[in-house]
This record gives C-alpha cells, structure tokens and sequence, in this order.
C-alpha cells in the first residue's frame, strides 16, 4: 500500500504559505487609493445599469445536469477497468463493461436526439422527438 | 525508508523533494511567460520583450515586483470574502496536483532507496483527476463574487466547459489503467521504462487526452472563458494586482501540471529511448539526474506545443466547441474503452 498522504498534506501548507505570503506581505508596500470611479463594475467605461449577477442562460443549468450523469457512470468504469486488468476470464468482465458502456451510449444518444446536446437549438429535433 | 526507521532522514528527504517541486514549477511558470511572448513575437515577426536584462531574461523578475507593488483593488461591488479566495482556489489545485508526479527515477541516500514523487499513491490517478477538478471553482466563484457582467459570463461559460472536457480526460485514461491494471503513476512509468510508450499502444486515448488538457487549462483554441475580444478578460476581469498573478501563474501552473501528466502518462516519464530501468540503475544516483533532465525535456517541448497552438489557431464558436466535446469525442473516448478492452484480451486467456 502507498499511502503517503502526509507529504500530501505537507505539501499542500507548502502552497498555502506560497499563495498567501505575496498576497499579506505585498499589503504593508502597496499603495491604497481608492475613489468611487475606481470602485465600480468594469464595463468599459460605461456606466453599469441594472445588477450584475443575471439570469443566464438555461442551457449551461442543462449541461451540468448531463455532466453529472456521465460523471457518475465513468466514475463506475473506473471500478470495472481494475476488476478487467486482474480478472481470470478476461472475456467475461469485457462482456460486462461491453453491457455497461452500452447502456451509457444508450444515455447519450437519448440526450443527443432530444437536442439537450445541441447549443444552438432548432425545432426540427424537438418535433422528431416528441413526434 | 519509512518515518519510524529514520525520522529525521525520512523528513529532510521529503522536505527536499518538496522544495524541488515548488521552485522548479515557479522557475517554470515565470519564463513560460516570457516564452510566451519571446514565441508570440517571433511568430508575428515582431522582436519581443528585450529591454530588462540580456534577451529580456530578467522580465519574469520586473513583472513579478510589478504585481508586487500594484495597488490591490477590492471594488465595493464584490462579495468580499469568495473575491479574496477565488485566485488562492484556482492556484492551489494545479500546484497540489503535482504531488503525485514522479519526476526522476529512484535515489539512493545514505543506503536508502527514496522513490522522486512526493506522494506515492496508490490511486494516484484518481487523487490527480479529483484535485484538478477543483479549478473549475475558482474560476466560477471569481466570476460570481465579481458581480460584474463580463466576468460572471466568463465564470458560467468556463464552468460548463471545464466540465464537459472533464468526462474525456477520465474516459481516455480507463483505456490505460485497464492495460496496467494499476492507477499508481510510479507504476505506469515503470511498464513504460521495460516497454513500450503509451502513446504507441493508446493513440486514441493520447490524442483525445491532448485535446481535453487544452480545454482544461482554457488555452487557445478552447479560451472562450476569457476571449478578450468580446469579454474583455472573462472571470479576472475585476482582478489585479497580485490577485491578477494568482489567476495568471495559476494558468501555467496548470499548463505544467497537464504536460507533466501527458508525458508520465503517455510518453514514458523520465524514459529514453533504448534505455531500461536496469541502465537507470546502473548509472546510480546520475541516472536520476539523466531521468529528470529527460522528463524536463517532455515536459517543456509540451509547454511549447502549448504555445505553439495558441498563436496558430483561431478561437473555437462555443456551440462548435460543445459540439466537439459531447458529439465527438465523448462517443470516441467510450468506443476506445471497448477496442482497448478487445485488444488486451489474450492477455489473460
């Protein structure tokens, strides 16, 4: 077993201190001049109008639920490669990964013709679909 | 060599190699910048930074006193406390990451074997793929904290690339962990060393792994999250002075860490050709000298591949770019776990 998740540890204090010591030392030497002109949103020189943190667009809320999906089932592939590299019947844990990548692809192709793949979306594949 | 034998040997080492790391990445880091713009300018038949020291070779330094001095501005606007975290956030996974890589072939020190990866896990594999994901928080809470149009459309618009690429990074190196059987990283350059590099044996799986690291690390052609003509700067729009840095070295950072992964993974680690682990240990305590010097190499001409794209290919559309990852290359990585599955079957049988 190689566990050796102190030095990970050690490590990442390591980079604690590297990204935190500039930041808290570069305080005591940086000059502080702050104004209302310098304060605002940056929009190229316009004044900002209305609030910044907007509704956007539904299509990103989509892809991420589709992300999960395929996450969680590669994140089960993970499992099944170690099993296939040590099995004894070879074929028969290929088999079984053959029967689960299937179904995943089953998965994407459902996505793909209902048009949740597609960024720019058109009726033609929702009226195939819902037919 | 464990920490109940010799304490403060075991410590010493490990702090040693701790230090390697730290300051080869920052070493790096710096002058790919420079790289950067030294590359861009010969590309563009320009003659480039030359002005602070001899070939422009002090410029890193000037920069970095640049940032150093700047006036660190915190607009009113901003969630304050996600606004000071988001650059430590996108900073840290890419140096963690490196925890795990080994970088030269065993050393020996007073009669004991130390193995050059900080790290050595057993799932180191698994570790690299579960920190790396990390980034795409830092980017996303930057653009959100900005409370600034520009950089939350950068931040959403990263967080669903980073994602979507995600998927082909980890279906692509299933092919690889089903040929070895092991997600320790020490191992697989191993298998390389006494045989044959993965690149030969996973075309595929190497190519779309390139692609996906591109798209990881938002470089060109995939930097749609900060495309400076329509977004200005993306999510580090409201950002300077040393926070602007984190976002900045945080980018090469991850740059190094995704070529150091391509080439453990792929291209054999600290491999030359013709040699085995048996010339390695022959050579003593010089072979892992020659080893590193070897994985530096890899990695560096990676970086400058990096480069190289960035200044020869145009910007991808954004629906071309979702279409590339999820229509394209997610059915290709699941068909290659397949075909990687058929061709390792006389193996066992």
């Amino acid at each position: 077993m190689y566990l050796d998740f102190h030095a990970v540890l050690v490590f990442l204090i390591t980079g604690v201190m590297m990204v935190s010591t500039p930041m808290v030392l570069g305080m005591l030497f940086r000059p502080r001049n702050s104004y209302k002109e310098k304060d605002m949103p940056y929009e190229c020189g316009e004044d900002p109008i209305g609030g910044a943190q907007i509704r956007f667009d539904m299509r990103f809320y989509t892809t991420a639920l589709i992300f999960i999906v395929f996450d969680a089932e590669i994140v089960l592939i993970f499992p099944w490669a170690h099993v296939f590299a040590h099995h004894p019947e070879q074929g028969l844990a290929l088999v079984a990964g053959l029967v689960f990548v299937t179904i995943v692809f089953f998965g994407l192709i459902y996505d793909w013709a209902k048009g949740d793949l597609d960024w720019v979306k058109s009726f033609r594949n929702k009226r195939r679909v819902q037919g | 060599m464990s920490f109940s034998e010799e304490p403060l040997l075991y410590i010493g080492v490990n702090l040693a190699k701790i230090i390697i790391v730290t300051h080869v990445v920052l070493v790096v880091c710096a002058y790919a910048v420079l790289a950067e713009r030294k590359v861009s300018a010969w590309m563009q038949d320009r003659v480039g930074p030359n002005r602070v020291g001899y070939f422009g070779l002090l410029q890193p330094i000037a920069d970095a006193l640049k940032f150093f001095f700047k006036e660190d501005i915190v607009p009113g606007h901003v969630n304050k406390a996600l606004f000071v975290l988001a650059p430590a956030i996108a900073l840290m996974p890419s140096l963690i990451v490196l925890a795990v890589i080994p970088i030269a072939p065993p050393v020996v020190v007073m009669g004991h074997t130390v193995p050059m990866v900080i790290a050595d896990l057993d799932i180191g594999i698994l570790f690299l793929f579960a920190i790396s994901s990390l980034a795409v928080y830092g980017v996303v809470l930057a653009g959100w904290a900005s409370n600034s149009k520009y950089p939350l459309l950068g931040g959403v618009r990263a967080s669903a690339q980073m994602i979507s690429y995600e998927l082909m990074l980890g279906l692509s190196v299933v092919g690889i962990f089903m040929a070895t059987g092991t997600l320790r990283l020490m191992d697989i350059v191993n298998l390389q060393v006494d045989g044959v590099w993965n690149c030969f044996y996973h075309p595929i799986a190497f190519i779309i792994f390139v692609i996906a690291a591109f798209a990881e690390t938002n470089r060109l052609p995939f930097d749609l999250p900060e495309a400076e003509t329509e977004l200005v700067a993306g999510y580090h729009t409201e950002y300077g002075s040393m926070k602007f840095a984190m976002f900045f070295i945080g980018e090469y950072a991850a740059m190094f860490g995704f070529s150091a992964l391509v080439a453990v993974l792929f291209l054999g680690g600290w491999d030359i050709p013709f040699m085995s682990s048996e010339t390695f240990a022959s050579l003593g305590n010089w072979g892992a000298v020659v080893g590193f010097i070897s994985f530096m190499t890899k990695v560096l001409a990676f970086m400058f591949l990096y480069i190289w794209v960035r200044w020869t290919i145009p910007r991808f559309r954004y629906d071309q770019l979702m279409n590339l990852g999820w229509k394209v290359l997610l059915p290709i990585a699941l068909v290659n776990v397949i075909i990687t599955g058929l061709f390792n079957l006389p193996k066992g049988s």
